[in-house]
């Protein structure tokens, strides 16, 4: 990697140009070019994911079947979901983001293990080619959650999907292995614990769940394959086993999991908010130790998701009691995030629309995230289309959002081209049009008793799908309109400066598209991450 | 959801309407926040910027708020819990078994097997539920009543729910269980209590229809015969004298029933209603009770009575019958003991498990003898009936 020759001028390559040919991206160790390789392919998954979730949702514009039997309904439901959680939304943000930017932003040349980072990657897009070859081998027909017995009885195929998140799982413990070392290793000289930026504490925070939380689903999965396969009666009710236990066992990877999706995000919002009000972060310590706290606490509520499995009443209070404390430090951001705002000098860049959007959007997932957190409301709510709802909120509308947010903030730092803002803004408006009819309609059919994975339903919950059905044509049309102005810019864009939105984190004192080992000239540490001068210069 | 239809539907929806409101403030609050601090401080409009890191008591205020509100929160919903986990005492039991793709129903209090559920309303009714050890987890869902628990498999799990008025309601499926998950749907039907009790009357009769229904119904397929059971013979011990062999009241001429005329009947001449004069007997007439005759031997006296008749005199309906079993508990009746030789059983047993089940169930051996008068397609010729 050190022996490219340079360019003309005294500056070193950047890290596009450096070398070229596919095989010096399959086999490439710099952190820039992993997290491009991963945004590649997470692109190309998730939009294969979302064409699943656009055909079910034409299917259910009318009750009564219209086009998908109800076996291919739910393996088309099982495949989105398995596709947008484990290949989109857990690695999504720190796999792309935060593998580009964690050693720029602590002034480094590279993660602390490349070469475990390039295996990271195989290990995602081998996860994620047995989770597609799946499709074509039956189709698992379970729902992303792989329930028992269910997921042992079916004819379909669940082995490889299953298989699948386990070779995912190690894609995930090596990053978050990879990025708690990092944070600890390989700081700049002079960079203490609290001058790091807060997106890098959220990656720290992130890190440890991944580590600690992922061999669960791992030690799960190898439990389903023995019952499975070998006849050991861990799960299987038939021969004593316990169906219940397994639920436990999901959850207590799979609940943390969804901070693992969300704390990343939140972190580049409190990153975004800061450069777009040229304001030094309100509470810096509040938010980074939040960050913790939701890890901590979030460990610790993964039951909630099984309110009516019959477990004992005294653990679904127990449950129900931790988990409205998670919504404290979630709230505690929030509250920064404004008070961030205040006094600052606002402007409205297209990445700051779409942190905005994600505050308003993540406001609903959370404060619907309460109904789901008391009891009795849950009782009602549970397994019906108000958590299909709150979830798509949550992920789709927090990190979703926040990793379109995060592409329009550092696409120029990434590949030095800026794409047009018209489309941008006008992407981000039918976005929010299109979102919120897809998915606010689903809490009202849910509260009216609509249950969740159902290839068909009664007609008094008619109009509720069909607003949601419509909704995400436009979704979808925000979408494609936004990556085709992305993808735009790459040839027709204008070239970028290296700070094009005067942020004040490491990333943007290096040239744009960063050299190969990130910086040209030693970083400036003088000025904090979050430090901005009180006049504002245009 | 604004006219409850149960106690703890108007519980829940009241916790969620409290946790909506504060949810609107809160969202509303931030969103109206943002917006205002978006234009108040748009880049155009400002030339300086306040650069604060922090403030400790702001934080712990909006740490300390949010802290008491979702603790109270979380009362809100405790409450309605365990008003859905503190099952009345004298709540009214219903088994509900989960299997792909169907719901079926088990009356303890009743012994009754039912397909559909009926309670009644006004009575809280406790729903213990299962599944099958070789099946998956289905949820058993009420929306209207706002409860819900999942039917694990070879685990025993419940619920319960008042019913306040009188309606059909959708119980849904609510855990994914495979191919026809989404049409694992049937209908709760809350009817007044005597409605209720009609239904199961007519449930159990349903169920009992082997034994002493069908020999009301169809003495020939009730196959008195075998049980060595004679109307005509007991008729003609206990009845001849007054009535005549005939029927016309011959024996006493002016004061016993002449069956063979229309006229004065104090009870209709259906096979119902001479089952109960058979029973009761007509007080302040000469006609008296006969609890000397077991049911089955009334049965079969009343059928040889009604064939006496032979004017136009109406037939027994379906409800009529029905009413009969409900008003003597006639479903509650033993087959009465008798003995076949063993050969005969064996035989009729084989012919009877070659059958669907729901016939063949008619041949359940019953305390030590065989129930084999209900078995429909006996055919009276072929029996053997004992000395």
């Amino acid at each position: 990697m050190t022996a490219i020759t340079a360019p003309p001028s005294s500056l070193p390559a950047d890290y596009l140009r450096a070398r070229s040919g596919v095989w010096s991206w399959l086999t490439t160790t710099d952190h820039k070019r992993i997290g491009l390789l991963y945004l590649g392919g997470m692109l190309v998954f998730f939009l294969f994911a979302a064409s699943m979730a656009l055909t079910f949702r034409l299917e259910l514009l009318s009750p009564g079947q219209q086009f998908l039997s109800n076996e291919t309904y739910n393996r088309i439901l099982t495949l989105h979901g398995v596709a947008m959680i484990f290949l989109f939304i857990i690695p999504g943000i720190p796999a792309v983001f935060g593998n580009f930017f964690l050693p720029i932003m602590l002034g480094a040349e590279d993660v602390a293990f490349p070469r475990l980072n390039l295996l990271s990657w195989y290990c995602f897009l081998a996860g994620g080619g047995l989770a597609l070859a799946s499709v074509f081998l039956g189709g698992p027909d379970t729902g992303w959650t792989f329930y028992v017995p269910y997921s042992m009885k079916t004819g379909q195929n669940v082995l490889i999907p299953m298989t699948a998140a386990f070779v995912l799982g190690w894609s995930s413990i090596l990053t978050g292995l990879n990025f708690i070392t990092t944070v600890h290793r390989m700081r700049a000289q002079g960079m203490g614990w609290f001058d790091m930026p807060l997106f890098v504490w959220s990656l720290y925070a992130t890190g440890w769940i991944q580590l600690l939380a992922t061999p669960v689903v791992g030690i799960t999965l190898v439990m389903v394959l023995l019952d499975r396969l070998l006849g050991v009666p861990i799960f299987d009710p038939a021969r004593g086993g316990d169906p219940v236990l397994y639920q436990h066992m999901f959850w207590i990877y799979s609940h943390p999991a969804v901070y693992v999706m969300i704390l990343p995000a939140m972190g580049v919002v409190s990153e975004i908010i800061p450069t777009f009000s040229r304001k030094t972060i309100f509470g810096y310590k509040f938010i980074a130790f939040s960050s913790m706290a939701i890890a901590g606490i979030g460990s610790l509520v993964w039951a909630h998701h099984m309110f009516t499995s019959g477990m004992a009443d005294v653990a679904r209070v127990v449950f129900s009691f931790l988990t409205f404390f998670v919504a404290v430090p979630s709230g505690v951001k929030v509250f920064n995030w404004l008070a961030t705002m205040y006094k600052g000098s606002i402007k409205l860049e297209p990445p700051m629309i779409w942190a905005m959007v994600f505050i308003f959007l993540f406001s609903i997932g959370g404060l619907t995230g309460l109904m789901n957190a008391s009891l009795s409301t849950d009782i009602h709510i549970h397994d019906t289309s108000f958590v299909v709802a709150h979830f798509h909120y949550t992920m789709f509308g927090g990190t979703g959002v926040i990793f379109f947010a995060a592409l329009h903030y550092w696409w120029p730092k990434m590949f030095g081209r800026m794409y047009r803002r018209g489309p941008a803004y006008l992407a981000a408006g039918l976005f929010f049009v299109g979102f919120n009819m897809t998915y606010f309609p689903l809490f009202l059919a849910g509260i009216a008793g609509m249950p969740r994975r159902y290839a068909d339903y009664l007609p008094e919950y008619t109009i509720y799908h069909r607003l949601s059905t419509i909704g995400s044509w436009i979704l979808v049309a925000s979408i494609l309109l936004m990556l085709w102005n992305l993808l735009r810019s790459l040839k027709h864009g204008e070239r970028a400066d290296d700070n094009p939105w005067g942020g004040a984190t490491l990333e943007w004192q290096t040239p744009t598209p960063p050299p190969v080992l990130n910086f040209s000239k030693q970083p400036d540490l003088s000025r904090g991450p979050y430090e901005y001068p009180t006049e504002v210069q245009p | 959801m604004l006219l409850a239809l149960s106690d703890i539907t108007r519980e829940v929806d009241r916790a969620f309407w409290w946790l909506t409101a504060i949810s609107l403030v809160l969202l509303a609050g931030v969103t109206l926040v943002m917006i205002a601090f978006a234009i108040r401080y748009r880049r155009e409009k400002t030339t300086t910027t306040k650069q604060i890191e922090g403030h400790t008591w702001l934080e712990i205020t909006w740490i300390v708020i949010p802290t008491i509100i979702v603790t109270w929160m979380f009362f809100l919903g405790y409450k309605g819990f365990v008003l859905m986990r503190t099952v009345p005492k004298d709540a009214m039991v219903v088994q509900v078994t989960g299997r792909q793709w169907l719901w079926s129903f088990y009356y303890p209090e009743e012994k009754l097997n039912a397909t559909k559920m009926v309670v009644p309303v006004g009575q809280a009714v406790k729903v213990e539920l299962t599944a099958p050890p070789d099946d998956v987890v289905h949820s058993f869902y009420i929306p209207d009543f706002r409860v819900k628990e999942d039917a694990v498999p070879g685990k025993w799990t419940h619920l319960w729910f008042r019913a306040e008025r009188a309606g059909d309601y959708n119980i849904f499926c609510a855990e994914f269980c495979g191919k026809d998950h989404s049409k694992m749907i049937t209908l709760l039907r809350a009817v007044s209590p005597e409605e209720y009790r009609e239904w199961v009357y007519a449930q159990r009769a349903k169920r009992f229809r082997p034994l002493v229904y069908d020999a009301i119904t169809d003495p020939d397929a009730a196959g008195f015969a075998e049980l060595g059971i004679d109307g005509g013979r007991l008729y003609r011990t206990f009845c001849v004298s007054c009535h005549g062999a005939a029927g016309d009241g011959s024996g006493l001429p002016g004061v016993a029933r002449n069956f063979t005329k229309p006229d004065g009947w104090k009870r209709s001449p259906k096979v119902t209603d001479i089952y109960r004069t058979l029973t009761e007997g007509i007080p302040g007439t000469q006609m008296r009770a006969y609890p000397n005759l077991t049911p089955w031997e009334r049965v079969a006296v009343a059928h040889y009575v009604r064939s006496l008749i032979k004017w136009g005199a109406p037939s027994d309906t379906a409800d009529d019958y029905a009413a009969l079993v409900k008003q003597y508990e006639l479903d509650k009746v033993k087959p009465p003991k008798q003995t076949i030789p063993i050969e005969r059983a064996m035989k009729l047993l084989s012919r009877a498990s070659s059958r669907s089940p729901k016939t063949s169930a008619a041949v359940r051996p019953t305390s030590g003898t065989l129930a084999l008068t209900a078995e429909p397609s006996v055919d009276p010729a072929e029996a053997e009936p004992q000395p």
